[in-house]
């Protein structure tokens, strides 16, 4: 292949900001990609990965302006004026957007949208352009009556379906995602990667898939590029990236990745990327970087060839020996956690009373519908949320639950806390029955149990400092006069690694990174000395390489502390690393419950085993093929039986009737009829391949 | 679709003609409320007997009790009986109706103008934000949202006064004019007043559109549409506007059905002998039954427009259906 397809040459990208400062948001980036090539642009949040697609796109913001030069196809891009710019895109650059955004207009049909490029692009008309949107929707896998729908009225994952069907409408030769997969769930997530990997290689085009999600990449993509503070500081297959890193960056990122491969260190890299409205001397991860020396603080590493296919953009390459080690040691710095070690010392076995045990536990949301109910008659139906619950928790303890969008683990959560209020069943904390508890008596207890929050950026009052937010809880709980608020403050602070106090008492939330404000939102509720703390979805808004820490700090206050934690998650991976127990949910129910050991390496449910298939392993070496599902039924609608049956790879037709209770018994329990007989063949559903 | 359609219509309308029904009641609570009845102030005449304020009351029926009278109010309400005006003995219904006919026409043309120029320089002016041509509408769209309407009134007056009639709705000597020479000499009689409550009402569109306008700029689905190579006045006509404007049917809805409410400072200031000059005699002759009427009507109006605003909001935005 003489001439590439897409080539990228010394890229780029300013943003003018208010008050003239300028921040360099990509520098020097090259990038080349051939027909039928996928690549993967790796990044956190702020390292430029965005800002690349957006320059190639020629959508850059009115304040960007850029430099360098993209070839696509041989033909210059950058210096077209904006009509020639427009003629293109869409028909040669098509983009699918991140799974969680409005990518999709409110007011107009799926169909619509999808004609609309054809039409406006000319390459089809108006009849072609109707034919061509029902093979697409069936292509991706949606019925072609789709076009007729509006976007609300799809679920997550048909909508993204419907995106990549809309970004194929004008047969692009390059594919643009942009994080395709970020906040799906599991299931859904496995799909879209499938669905993208198929019709990317039946359709032959390049593909640059943008994420912060390594697994994806190293499901999805042959080779990579990893982008940290605006440059790219390592390329090269993927396989290479993952087993032999020749950046530290690229290293401390897989290492930061947990994966169902129990029992492998998970840390997360100390400090926070460069500002990127001042000159950087030297190379830009030199501050956060441990294997660091002189020349890093002085001269700017450039991107060189390390081996026949891998570049990197670090000193150390040039070191005679061996000094960047190979993935597989594990002799970095003192941040790395140990949750084993901890697990062996003080396991759920030393404390035996639960502090918390939910008993059958509902709660039920009403549905209102038809005409007159609005006069405030009763509500027929209801969405039962959480469908007889029973889980316990010991001090010491951290207990994950696991499920899909809707499944009720939210609720369940909430509903130990009386912030919902279950429509049956008990809740007992510490002996005491919370369900029976008056509003005022509830008051002491919820004290003693308290919630983190998925989003840092929310939960924290935008007006309040660090102190103001830390000791919130006691002034409104009235613990304390002023000088021993102030100590139990600097404590709390302290017990989230925010060192010394004094530096992070004045500041407020927007003065701080991310991981920074949910260590805050975790010491707000440290303050009070809670026995149980209710973490719902603690790092899924963070970036990748701080969410180890905050993960390893709540193990740490669980297991040297006492603390029981319930941790709310859809990531199996981090449920794996971190928890002590897992309780999988479906559908308002418990469906599998036990140690981590026992459910992620021995699942017994169908529905714990295709969740495990779903997830993709950060060693792209392990090709693992997903069991692929249709979507999650709405609580509204919850089918007759087992409610698993309609979904089940293994469903037997006295699924439909029986309805399986959760095994009795202690340990590892699990609520399906088959089990029993499935346990035998563990490996029938699960079939993991490694690839040679 | 087409039966949560109906759903939607019979809720919405259900639920309208309960607010008319709690305004009507509250209109009767209201006026009964008022210190005085109507008999003392009829009977403040001096040596009145009590025999002589037995007769009012009985011929007003205002002997009987609350409910009765209630009942009474809402039968004469449904066969359109506002009651009679003190000030000139006529019915207020006909009263109403001609007041209503004058006002109408002249407060329409200027809401209508505001609602239309108002979104184009929302739209204008959120499309090229922090321009001059942004600084520009903006700033004059508050300057004359933010003017006393009185005084404006009376600077367009000075301004134009010389050109354009500035008092009353027809020119007194045209006496047998072809009704064409009429219509235009109402027409231009209409310019000023029209324009004054155009510019008080246009600077609430110009920010509501323009705030709403950008909100859906920023929309994801946007940059969708210019990723796909639109041009931009597709971009902004097919998805930013047609977006944009989902929250300002309600506002619509509210200044359509605050017409009939009549513009009273405009209508004072141009002797306009409409609802508003109507309702501000009638509060200084402190003529209870027209306060009444007019204000029964307003709320009427004001309630079937929202109501009527619903069910556009249903056609427009598919997300109501459920």
């Amino acid at each position: 292949m003489s001439q590439p397809l897409l080539r990228v040459r010394g890229l780029n990208v300013w943003y003018e900001l208010r008050g003239r400062t300028e921040v360099h948001a990509v520098r020097d980036v090259d990038l080349d990609l051939d027909e039928g090539e996928r690549v993967g642009l790796v990044g956190e949040s702020g390292s430029g990965k965005t800002s690349v697609i957006m320059a190639l796109m020629g959508l850059l913001p009115s304040t960007g302006s850029l430099s360098g030069e993209v070839l696509l196809s041989g033909e210059r891009t950058l210096e077209r004026g904006e009509r020639s710019a427009r003629a293109s895109r869409w028909r040669h650059t098509a983009m699918v957007f991140q799974g969680a955004m409005n990518a999709l207009n409110p007011v107009k049909t799926v169909g619509w949208q999808i004609i609309e490029p054809m039409l406006v692009h000319g390459v089809a008309d108006k009849g072609q352009a109707t034919r061509r949107t029902h093979e697409l929707l069936e292509r991706v896998g949606l019925p072609g009556a789709t076009a007729r729908r509006y976007p609300h009225e799809l679920s997550g994952g048909m909508r993204q379906r419907a995106c990549v069907a809309m970004a194929l409408a004008c047969r692009p030769k390059v594919l643009l995602a942009d994080e395709p997969t970020t906040a799906l769930d599991v299931v859904i997530q496995a799909q879209i990667i499938e669905l993208l990997d198929d019709v990317a290689s039946e359709l032959g085009m390049g593909v640059i898939v943008v994420t912060h999600d390594l697994p994806v990449v190293a499901r999805l993509c042959p080779r990579a590029a990893v982008m940290y503070a605006g440059e790219v500081v390592e390329s090269g297959p993927t396989d290479a990236l993952f087993h032999s890193p020749r950046h530290p960056y690229t290293k401390r990122l897989f290492e930061a990745v947990p994966d169902l491969s129990l029992g492998e260190e998970v840390s997360s890299i100390p400090g926070s990327p460069p500002q990127l409205d001042r000159p950087i001397v030297g190379c830009s991860f030199a501050p956060r970087c441990d294997l660091g020396f002189e020349r890093c603080t002085v001269e700017r590493p450039r991107l060189r060839l390390v081996t026949p296919d891998q570049l990197a953009a670090c000193h150390l390459n040039e070191m005679p020996s061996e000094q960047v080690a190979p993935a597989s040691s594990h002799e970095l710095g003192p941040q790395q956690s140990e949750p084993d070690a901890a697990h062996a010392t003080c396991g759920p076995a030393t404390r035996r009373d639960p502090l918390l045990r939910l008993s059958e536990i509902q709660v039920k949301y009403a549905l209102r519908r038809g005409p007159w109910d609005w006069l405030g008659r009763r509500p027929r139906e209801y969405v039962r949320a959480v469908d007889g619950v029973s889980l316990e928790v010991r001090r010491g303890e951290m207990l994950a639950l696991i499920g899909e969008s809707g499944c009720g683990k939210t609720s369940t959560a909430q509903a130990i806390l009386r912030l919902v209020e279950p429509a049956s069943g008990t809740v007992e904390f510490d002996g005491a029955e919370v369900t029976r508890l008056t509003r005022r008596a509830l008051r002491p207890l919820r004290r003693r149990v308290q919630m983190i929050y998925q989003d840092p950026y929310d939960s924290l009052d935008p007006r309040l400092n660090v102190r103001g937010i830390v000791e919130d809880g006691l002034v409104a709980n009235r613990l304390g006069d002023r000088s021993e608020r102030n100590v139990r403050v600097r404590r709390a602070l302290e017990r989230v690694e925010l060192s010394p106090p004094e530096r992070y008492l004045e500041r407020l939330p927007h003065e701080l990174s991310g991981g920074q404000r949910q260590r805050v939102a975790i010491a707000s509720a440290l303050v009070l000395e809670p026995e149980l703390l209710v973490a719902d979805e603690p790092v899924s808004m963070l970036d990748v390489s701080v969410r180890a820490g905050i993960l390893s700090l709540l193990s740490r206050l669980c297991h040297e502390d006492g603390t029981a934690v319930v941790m709310i998650t859809h990531d199996l991976s981090t449920a794996a690393h971190f928890a002590d127990r897992v309780a999988v949910m479906y559908l308002g129910r418990v469906v599998e419950i036990g140690t981590v050991r026992e459910v992620i390496r021995a699942p017994r449910h169908p529905y714990t085993k295709v969740l495990l298939s779903a997830v993709p392993d950060r060693d792209p070496c392990v090709r693992a093929r997903p069991i692929l599902l249709g979507e999650a039924p709405s609580a509204a609608m919850i089918p007759s039986g087992c409610r698993f049956h309609p979904r089940c790879p293994m469903a037997e037709p006295t699924c439909s009737e029986l309805d399986p209770q959760l095994e009795p018994a202690k340990g590892h329990r699990v609520a399906c009829t088959l089990a029993p007989r499935l346990q035998t063949a563990p490996a029938a559903v699960t079939g993991a391949e490694v690839a040679p | 679709m087409n039966r949560s359609a109906a759903d939607y219509a019979l809720r919405r309308g259900a639920l309208a003609l309960v607010t008319i029904f709690l305004v009507v009641s509250f209109n009767f609570v209201l006026f009964r409320l008022l210190p005085g009845s109507f008999v003392t102030n009829l009977s403040h005449i001096p040596n009145a007997t009590p025999a002589f304020r037995r007769a009012i009351a009985a011929e007003f029926g205002l002997e009987r009790s609350k409910w009765e009278q209630y009942i009474i109010y809402l039968q004469q309400l449904l066969h359109g009986n506002l009651g009679v005006s003190y000030a000139n003995d006529r019915p207020v219904l006909s009263n109403l109706t001609t007041d209503i006919a004058n006002t109408v026409p002249m407060v329409s043309l200027g809401t209508l103008a505001a609602i239309v120029l108002g979104t184009l320089t929302g739209v204008a002016s959120a499309w090229r934000r922090r321009t001059v041509v942004d600084h520009g509408l903006t700033g004059t769209a508050l300057a004359f949202y933010s003017f006393p309407t009185q005084w404006l009134g009376l600077m367009l007056i000075l301004l134009l006064g010389s050109v354009l009639p500035t008092s009353g709705m027809h020119t007194p000597f045209l006496i047998g004019a072809p009704w064409w020479k009429s219509a235009l000499d109402e027409l231009h009689h209409m310019i000023l007043p029209s324009l004054t409550v155009m510019l008080t009402l246009l600077g609430q569109y110009t920010l509501v559109v323009r705030s709403a306008t950008l909100e859906a700029m920023s929309e994801d689905y946007v940059l969708t549409a210019r990723a796909k190579g639109l041009r931009g006045s597709r971009v902004l006509w097919r998805h930013v506007v047609r977006n944009a404007l989902l929250p300002v049917t309600t506002l619509v809805a509210l200044s359509i059905g605050f017409i009939v409410g009549g513009a009273i400072l405009v209508e004072t200031v141009f002797s306009w002998p409409g609802i508003g000059l109507a309702v501000y005699q009638a509060v200084s002759e402190r003529d209870y039954p027209m306060l009444q009427g007019a204000f029964l009507l307003l709320t009427i109006s004001v309630v079937v427009c929202n109501y009527l605003a619903d069910l556009l909001y249903f056609r427009l935005d598919p997300r109501v259906a459920r």
